[in-house]
């Protein structure tokens, strides 16, 4: 379980953090906006895969709703902090939920293909 | 800006409906466990009824392949059904299980609406002789039919039983109706001469024989439905894994990691991004 965690959780953050740093970079965002946007995912990212494993292996909540909780938090507190910190993020809110479609669904399919 | 966002946001919706395509074409029965549900891809089919057969007298269910965390220790004797296999990193197999126990180490009667999940290792199990086992045994004798169904055309009872000689009925027809949907693909010929065909679905019966030469089974004797499984040595299972606290101690530790990774982030970012902020407000 403790080496399932450890590895869901590594590669977790290293996916999301090459998807959406590539996202942001596509969108124009430079300098400190893009150290943002990876330290904002080092904040967000680490505890919704933690919760979404423990709760879907100790719990009988349903996998999809947790799941879709638990983006929905962090496409909030994402947009929260490009809003309050960042320079160059007219519609953070928008912003935040498209990067993290991207990256979710990106990740679907990565492993789709990946079998 | 927002021709850009709408490009992007088509794309993601493109993916998003070629992730949903394979839950669309997925129509088996699927068992509601969170292992499974994280797994399901790794997990494979199989469907058949076993007998619990530990070596210390007991199966035991855990919460997942691999895991410490049992969820219930049921008595030999008792029968599971297995709907899917997954095998573990070790090359162990599991069957994932859906039951009712009756608290008293055996199983009640399974009520999906408040049944419990959980994976047992196959190694406890003995799989109870179906119509697979029947075809691993008989399948060299089995021949093509060849009939044109007259037998079954007059309207009388027809039973359908689990294998020749089972002397299990999977189904009955009191009064069955022919139709082209009822197809026998193999037959058997039995000790005393009896013909029997095999009939893959029909109406919701799957993997059934008939009896050709006797479809009523009127002169049908019933047989022990399946081998009693031989008694199990009462040896202490040495990979049974024992109640510690090792592994609740290292996902502890992951918590407490990633709950100071998330408190550090939001510092640093509270921290430089106001310093910042203030360093760009003073230059203006």
């Amino acid at each position: 379980m403790a080496f399932r965690l450890l590895t869901a959780l590594g590669i977790s953050l290293a996916a999301t953090l090459a998807l959406e740093l590539l996202f942001a970079f596509v969108f124009r965002k430079r300098g400190k906006d893009l150290i943002l946007v990876c330290l904002v995912n080092v904040l967000t990212n680490p505890a919704v895969v933690l919760i979404y494993i423990l709760a879907s292996t100790y719990t009988e909540f349903s996998p999809v709703l947790l799941k879709a909780a638990l983006e929905a938090m962090a496409v909030l507190t994402e947009a929260y902090y490009y809003k309050r910190y960042g320079t160059c993020f007219p519609k953070p809110l928008l912003f935040s939920l498209s990067a993290n479609a991207f990256s979710f669904f990106a990740g679907e399919l990565i492993s789709l293909i990946g079998g | 800006m927002n021709k850009r966002f709408i490009t992007w946001l088509l794309l993601i919706l493109l993916l998003a409906a070629l992730t949903w395509v394979p839950a669309l074409a997925d129509v088996i029965w699927e068992p509601n466990d969170s292992f499974y549900h994280q797994k399901s891809e790794d997990c494979v089919y199989n469907g058949r009824s076993y007998t619990v057969n530990g070596r210390n007298g007991s199966g035991t269910v855990f919460k997942e392949p691999g895991s410490k965390q049992t969820v219930a220790v049921i008595n030999n004797g008792n029968v599971f059904y297995v709907s899917f296999t997954y095998k573990d990193n070790n090359g162990d197999n599991w069957g994932v299980v859906e039951f009712n126990p009756d608290g008293s180490g055996n199983l009640a009667d399974t009520d999906y609406s408040t049944a419990i999940t959980g994976w047992v290792p196959m190694s406890d199990l003995t799989v109870v002789y179906d119509y697979i086992s029947f075809a691993e045994d008989h399948g060299s004798q089995f021949k093509p039919y060849t009939g044109n169904y007259d037998t079954f055309k007059s309207g009388g009872p027809v039973v359908f039983w689990s294998y020749p000689g089972s002397g299990v009925i999977a189904w009955e027809e009191a009064a069955f109706e022919y139709d082209d949907y009822f197809e026998i693909s193999d037959t058997f010929t039995d000790d005393e001469n009896r013909l029997w065909g095999y009939v893959g679905y029909y109406y919701g019966a799957r993997n059934v024989w008939v009896c050709i030469s006797d479809p009523s089974g009127e002169g049908i004797e019933k047989a022990p439905p399946s081998p009693v499984p031989e008694a199990a040595t009462a040896l202490p299972d040495p990979e049974l894994p024992a109640a510690g606290n090792d592994e609740n101690d290292a996902v502890l530790l992951i918590v407490v990691i990633v709950a100071a990774v998330v408190v550090i982030t939001a510092v640093l970012i509270a921290v430089f991004w106001k310093k910042s902020a203030k360093k760009e407000g003073a230059m203006k």
